[in-house]
């Protein structure tokens, strides 16, 4: 099939941006999106001309580094899929597709459709991790959990943070993001010593990062690859809620509030 | 005193003021529509319950002001999110594309100025007669409104039964999206509570909105007021 698409080219971060023209003929329907990107740089390097940066690594949906917005969607159109797994048959001949890098200001882009997501390696730099030295691993059922929790757990912790959330969000916020790093250990045993301090650093930290807040659309969730779910930010409000406002504060931390 | 300020300047803080201040509105508007439907009952019911309402002014003026602080709140608070909201995405997308996002939803900004328009012009239409023009009247010999005379009489122009009419769409919308939006924000709704929290919307909402919108069509069409 032929497919004229609208990409976002920007040289580096200060550069302004503009939108340029390709026409993709020969497109076959069993290639993945990105494949069908890697076409059309062979193609603009034969030429001479700069192929089109885009992030990449897994190409098969778990390590979140892929993602852009394909017409007004992250990820493009279909459900649960990141762009590298995406398979051209989901367009079809004569589609006119707009590629665009994630809009964020925490998210700066870097060129052309890749951004900076260190923002949200900070937010787990906050407090996105269990501090105990572990030692050898426990024996197993020594520390049960409920199946319901381990569930909704593994669920949270399928996040790969790609940043679709972020992109998706009318207001630009990570509030599913930080909510699935807070829930799938707030959910264990393990995450429990540090649940509240952890709540309100991560949510202080998303804040310092230029994020926007929470209005409840759901535009997050249903463009998520990994399918997380907006109760997370359920969850997160009311630890935060609690931390924030009921718990007795951290010895010398009143101030700083974390 | 450093961990409230905290907690206010919070993303998730803001939007709890929001939450708690819509739902002392909500109570309000609950309320007020139900003493209001009291017009079909006729004048002297409606009038009595007007001469209640003013028994104390002293409890008046606490659930005015309760109301003003709570209104004021929210509106700041919208506010200073909205504007976070503007540095977080400076740069549109070219193309959108919505698939969760409601109507309700994505009109909260919308349908929060037309509230505001309308709630300043019906306080000084109904509660202060500013903008009645002639022919406001007080219950004889007492400081309360004769709402039976002004309602009857404001609603017979189409025009202003058109705008009450527009103004409690508006609120239908806002307050729809706000009730599952408050929960979320509260951290009260998770998944086994979605069901029951958009049901008890649909109901209160519905309920509010055709409660309201009754009073002026129907005194427009004649079948309420004098
Ligand atoms: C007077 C003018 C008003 C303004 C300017 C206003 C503004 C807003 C805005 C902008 C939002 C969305 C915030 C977001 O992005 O998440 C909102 C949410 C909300 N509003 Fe209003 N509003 C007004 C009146 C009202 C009234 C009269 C009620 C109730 C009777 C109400 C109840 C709510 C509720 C329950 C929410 C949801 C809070 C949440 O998401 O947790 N608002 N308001
Ligand atoms: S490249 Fe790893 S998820 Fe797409």
């Amino acid at each position: 099939m032929k497919l004229t698409l609208h990409i976002w080219r920007q040289k580096d971060r200060k550069d302004a941006g503009k939108f340029v023209r390709y026409e993709v003929p020969n497109v076959s329907e069993h290639m993945s999106f990105l494949e069908m990107l890697d076409v059309l740089n062979e193609d603009l390097q034969g030429k001479g001309e700069e192929a089109i940066a885009f992030e990449h690594d897994c190409r098969e949906g778990i390590c979140g580094s892929c993602g852009f917005v394909i017409n007004g969607e992250p990820h493009g159109p279909q459900d649960r899929t990141t762009v590298c797994q995406l398979h051209m048959r989901t367009f079809k001949e004569g589609d006119e597709l707009y590629l665009e890098p994630w809009r964020a200001t925490a998210f700066p882009v870097v060129k052309d459709l890749v951004v900076d997501r260190s923002a949200f390696d900070r937010i787990i730099q906050a407090g996105g991790f269990v501090s105990v030295n572990t030692g050898s691993a426990r024996d197993a059922n020594s520390l049960p959990v409920r199946k319901e929790d381990a569930d909704r757990a593994f669920d949270a912790a399928a996040c790969i943070g790609c940043g679709a959330c972020v992109a998706a969000c009318p207001n630009a916020a990570a509030m599913l993001f930080t909510s699935a790093k807070v829930s799938h250990l707030s959910l264990l045993p393990q995450g429990q010593p540090e649940r509240y301090d952890r709540v309100v650093k991560m949510v202080h930290q998303m804040d310092s990062e230029d994020f926007g807040h929470c209005s409840n659309h759901g535009e997050c969730e249903v463009h998520c690859p990994k399918g997380i779910n907006l109760s997370n930010i359920s969850r997160m409000n009311a630890d935060y809620i609690k931390a924030s406002l009921f718990m007795s504060p951290r010895e010398g931390k009143e101030e700083s509030g974390a | 005193m450093g961990w409230l300020l905290r907690f206010f300047n919070s993303t998730i803080g803001m939007k709890v003021v929001m939450a708690v201040t819509g739902l002392l509105m909500y109570g309000f508007v609950i309320i007020h529509m139900a003493g209001n439907i009291q017009v079909f009952l006729g004048e002297e019911a409606i009038n009595h319950y007007a001469q209640l309402l003013h028994t104390s002014e002293e409890v008046v003026w606490g659930a005015r002001l309760g109301l003003l602080g709570a209104v004021v709140a929210h509106i700041v608070s919208s506010v200073r999110l909205i504007m976070l909201s503007g540095k977080a995405r400076p740069t549109a997308y070219a193309k959108r594309t919505y698939t969760a996002a409601s109507f309700a939803s994505l009109s909260m900004r919308f349908s929060a100025i037309l509230l505001f328009v309308f709630i300043i012009y019906h306080l000084g239409h109904l509660t202060s007669g500013t903008f009645f023009g002639e022919g406001f009247k007080l219950q004889p010999g007492l400081k309360v409104n004769d709402v039976w005379h002004n309602v009857s009489t404001a609603f017979k122009n189409p025009l202003i039964v058109g705008f009450y009419v527009i103004a409690q769409l508006s609120l239908g919308a806002h307050l729809y999206h706000g009730a599952v939006s408050l929960f979320r924000t509260l951290g009260l709704a998770g998944e086994r509570q979605q069901a029951l929290v958009k049901n008890l919307a649909r109901a209160i909402v519905g309920a509010v909105v055709v409660g309201n919108i009754s009073i002026p069509l129907a005194v427009l069409l004649g079948l309420a007021g004098k």
